[in-house]
């Protein structure tokens, strides 16, 4: 069975990325790896991983409603419907969509007595693939600029992701920062959540925010503390306060930025003994 | 009043540090009102060392509907779930009724509008909460929280904004300083609308570089004037290049920079803006606040 990790934090610039990364190159010597990137909004595992330019895998797409003028009985039922605001009244006329507001959900057209709202294709992003090496492969959804809603770009990434997982041992995915439904849609179809978190009061408090969400979503996960500092008692203080097991701890160093923007991440201080402990975990 | 939305797309890049920093240094002479709309990750106030809650005034928000089953009028048609396109009703079809996933359901209302019995109902839900309160004799803060889980929240946003321009008007506010949330999407495009500036953090990374890209595609996707300041500017020279030579191509200017410096750091540990923290950072952001008003 493949074993899906989501690599997860509250707070933003934490490490996400470069842990995804680090712990994927380093199971990638033994296992089959496909690293996922579901941060669509600022998509940066490929740039962490050295994989140069990804190949275009599919767009996606959004549907948006097309009112046909000709057809369109001018009853306004489907303004009536629209629980967004997406749809403007004009007297005479038929609606007008904004589409800024539209989610596609489709409640005009099941409104629409007359069948002259039918469902227009809206490209929203990409989904790209690439090779690292045999053993690890990269899988990166990436919004277009101005769309609104990541979601629809995830949820498509993670459909692609489970068309091809069987060709690996393991997946991990990169998710986006944050405690909304853009982490719920990659997070609900991986096995566990590795939690990166900062040892700072910023970290901590938004961590918990997201450690309230794994439980929501009642997933195993495990901690791994990045840019410790120092002081023991923050460890202490962050084993008390959450529920998962800390399983790594990457101590402050300029050295991991070098190794950052060189694209060396596997290197980073700390990373085997995570990568050990996960190995252990799963076979249990 | 001057209206200045602190963004960056890459999360981490010190977006809060820079808005603490500049509303903290412009209540010096100034009224100042800071929002802060990263309401998934909500930390301006604790930058701005307003940790506890008590010290705030709230009131929930209720700006998302979700739908909600009555099982008792439930005939089990399973009309609902074929309708939803956003697979946030699982149905069992061999018994009971169908059960709405809370956090995949958008609230759009089509499953109510098929259902034979009117057994479903849309609700509004308190999806968040919106605290202000008073941090020294001229700066007013402003915070918006998303509940774990829930949706919308880019109406948070806008709600926030709401009660900072409130608040603004009422003590005669001459700056508003944003405080963005990570990424490029729903959040992102609220905080920045009707703002008259955009101070992009941007790191000089490889990955500070892309988001800041992306970033500055979505200030000039929806016209927005624009200023870049650099963050751990002695990071790497090149990448800080690279900022520069983007900032020309956008039509745009790196106003400032800021070092990486543990003192950086331990400004944020100890929940201060770091100008209050370190005098040396006092000049940096006076100037800065100079350019921008």
């Amino acid at each position: 069975m493949t074993f899906k990790l989501c690599v997860l934090s509250g707070k933003g610039g934490v490490g996400k990325t470069t842990v995804a990364a680090a712990i994927s190159v380093h199971l990638a010597e033994k296992l089959k790896v496909m690293a996922v990137d579901a941060d669509v909004e600022c998509p940066n595992l490929h740039i962490v991983l050295g994989a140069g330019k990804l190949a275009k895998e599919r767009e996606v797409f959004s549907f948006l409603p097309e009112i046909n003028e000709g057809s369109c009985v001018k009853c306004y039922r489907c303004v009536d419907a629209c629980r967004r605001n997406a749809l403007f009244r004009v007297e005479g006329k038929a609606p007008i969509l904004i589409e800024e507001q539209c989610n596609g959900c489709g409640s005009c057209i099941i409104a629409c007595p007359a069948g002259a709202i039918r469902r227009r294709k809206v490209c929203v992003g990409e989904i790209k693939t690439g090779e690292i090496k045999e053993s690890l492969h990269i899988i990166s959804g990436e919004m277009k600029v101005g769309n609104e809603e990541p979601t629809p770009v995830v949820r498509e990434l993670m459909n692609v992701v489970e068309e091809h997982e069987n060709d690996f041992d393991f997946v991990v995915v990169d998710a986006p920062p944050g405690v909304k439904c853009n982490v719920v849609a990659p997070l609900e179809t991986c096995d566990a959540a590795l939690l990166v978190m900062e040892p700072t009061p910023l970290g901590i408090e938004d961590a918990r925010r997201v450690a309230e969400l794994i439980r929501l979503m009642n997933k195993r996960a495990f901690i791994v503390v990045n840019r410790a500092l120092g002081p023991k008692e923050d460890l202490e203080k962050i084993r008390k306060i959450f529920p998962f097991p800390v399983i790594g701890v990457v101590p402050y160093s300029e050295n991991v930025v070098m190794l950052y923007t060189k694209g060396r991440v596997n290197e980073i201080e700390g990373i085997n003994s995570i990568v050990a402990k996960l190995d252990e975990l799963l076979k249990r | 009043m001057k209206k200045i939305v602190v963004a960056s797309g890459k999360g981490g890049a010190g977006k809060t540090v820079v808005a603490s920093s500049l509303s903290w240094i412009a209540s010096i002479e100034h009224n100042v009102v800071a929002a802060d709309c990263d309401v998934d990750a909500p930390n301006l106030r604790l930058v701005l060392g307003k940790d506890k809650d008590d010290e705030f005034a709230w009131i929930e928000v209720s700006t998302s509907e979700k739908a909600f089953i009555n099982e008792k009028k439930c005939i089990g048609c399973g009309k609902c779930m074929d309708v939803c396109v956003f697979k946030a009703i699982k149905w069992n079809r061999d018994g009971g009724a169908p059960q709405i996933k809370y956090i995949y359901c958008e609230g759009c209302g089509a499953c109510t509008l098929v259902c034979p019995t009117e057994a479903i109902k849309i609700k509004a839900v308190k999806n968040g909460r919106i605290g202000w309160c008073r941090v020294n004799r001229n700066l007013f803060l402003v915070c918006g929280e998303l509940y774990v889980g829930e949706s919308a929240s880019g109406k948070i946003v806008i709600d926030v904004k709401k009660k900072a321009v409130e608040i603004a008007r009422k003590v005669r506010a001459d700056v508003m300083v944003v405080d963005a949330s990570a990424g490029i999407g729903c959040p992102v495009i609220a905080s920045l609308a009707f703002m008259d500036h955009a101070l992009l953090v941007g790191e000089p990374t490889p990955t500070g570089v892309s988001d800041l890209i992306r970033m500055l595609e979505l200030a000039d996707h929806f016209g927005i004037e624009k200023s870049i300041i650099i963050n751990k500017y002695n990071l790497n020279n090149t990448w800080c290049n690279k900022i520069e030579k983007l900032a020309r191509e956008y039509g745009s200017d790196v106003i400032a920079k800021i070092p990486h410096d543990r003192k950086v750091i331990e400004a944020v540990n100890h929940l201060t803006p770091l100008p209050k923290y370190d005098e040396h950072y006092r000049n940096l952001f006076e100037d800065l606040l100079c350019v921008l008003l």
